[in-house]
């Protein structure tokens, strides 16, 4: 299937609109030229892509190991065991005990979705961004994708 | 004796000398004919079959637009995520919608069709005709300008 016009490949494509951010290929300094819609995508994102972000960065520090499995096995827990599990997470947070399972369900609907709206429209804004998209072309840009440090040329 | 326009020879065979005639009077442009205005009836031959020649290249070419790419990929993100959590309320909002906005009565479907078929065999013959009907067009096709 073809490319988008004006891109080579769909790869190509896809690091331009999911990249983090972007940085000058000869200075290393961070694009600063975001319009409003990718500013509101950006913002949108955060929640999400902030935490994903310090995770892939900082995975191999045995702090965050600790807390990644913690996290995992209350999920396990939660899922395989969820009345014993919120009965003994209602006696320290007792309003826990209101969470009914289609309040987390119609949550998590609204996260993923807010998300997928977030990333469209700052795909969207970057690529009404002229300037931008003629940086990207000429590749006096490089993207910066989640786990990259901000500062590339101290890596 | 042949033309510069087209290569029709009259001293070919009828089977080829009625293809170059068909073409002549079909083709979308004739190439090699700046100097060489088009009637009206010519015109609105080309106006009658730009659905068919102009509009599936506009389309496309709007298609691969990067910015229509990424709001169909997010809006097709979107209804998986929908399909994903809530199943079956989405197939029924899928339905309705299908069912009232999108699929009009085969009656109508078949009208339409019946009308348009019509109107691209009139703009075709418009066209046709136009350009049998333009003696400069045609002397330049026989080869005798």
């Amino acid at each position: 299937m073809h490319a988008p016009r004006g891109f080579s490949s769909w790869r190509s494509y896809f690091h331009f609109t999911m990249a983090r951010d972007f940085v000058d290929a000869r200075t290393y300094e961070p694009w600063k030229e975001r319009n409003i819609g990718e500013r509101i995508g950006n913002l949108l994102m955060k929640p999400i892509f902030q935490p994903l972000n310090f995770l892939a960065r900082e995975i191999k520090n045995p702090l965050v190991i600790v807390a990644l499995t913690t996290t995992l096995i209350a999920i396990t827990t939660l899922v395989f065991y969820p009345t014993e599990l919120m009965a003994v997470v209602g006696t320290v947070f007792p309003f826990a005990m209101k969470i009914r399972p289609w309040m987390v369900k119609f949550a998590l609907f609204l996260t993923v979705e807010g998300t997928i709206c977030a990333i469209g429209l700052r795909a969207f804004s970057r690529l009404c961004n002229e300037r931008l998209v003629a940086a990207w072309h000429a590749r006096s840009i490089l993207p910066l994708h989640i786990g990259m440090k901000d500062k590339l040329h101290m890596d | 004796m042949s033309s510069f326009i087209s290569g029709y020879c009259r001293d070919s065979l009828l089977p080829q000398r009625f293809l170059s005639h068909l073409v002549f009077g079909l083709r979308h442009t004739i190439p090699n004919r700046k100097d060489i205005p088009k009637n009206s009836l010519e015109e609105i031959g080309d106006v009658g079959l730009w659905m068919i020649e102009e509009l599936p290249r506009k389309v496309w070419h709007a298609a691969t637009d990067p910015r229509v790419v990424t709001v169909a990929l997010t809006a097709l993100a979107l209804i998986a995520t929908s399909l994903l959590f809530y199943p079956m309320h989405s197939l029924y909002v899928f339905q309705i919608v299908w069912t009232v906005g999108l699929v009009p009565p085969f009656w109508a479907v078949k009208f339409a069709a019946y009308i348009y078929t019509v109107e691209l065999i009139l703009a075709s013959a418009c066209r046709a005709e136009g350009r049998f009907a333009n003696s400069t067009l045609m002397k330049a096709f026989y080869g005798q300008l």
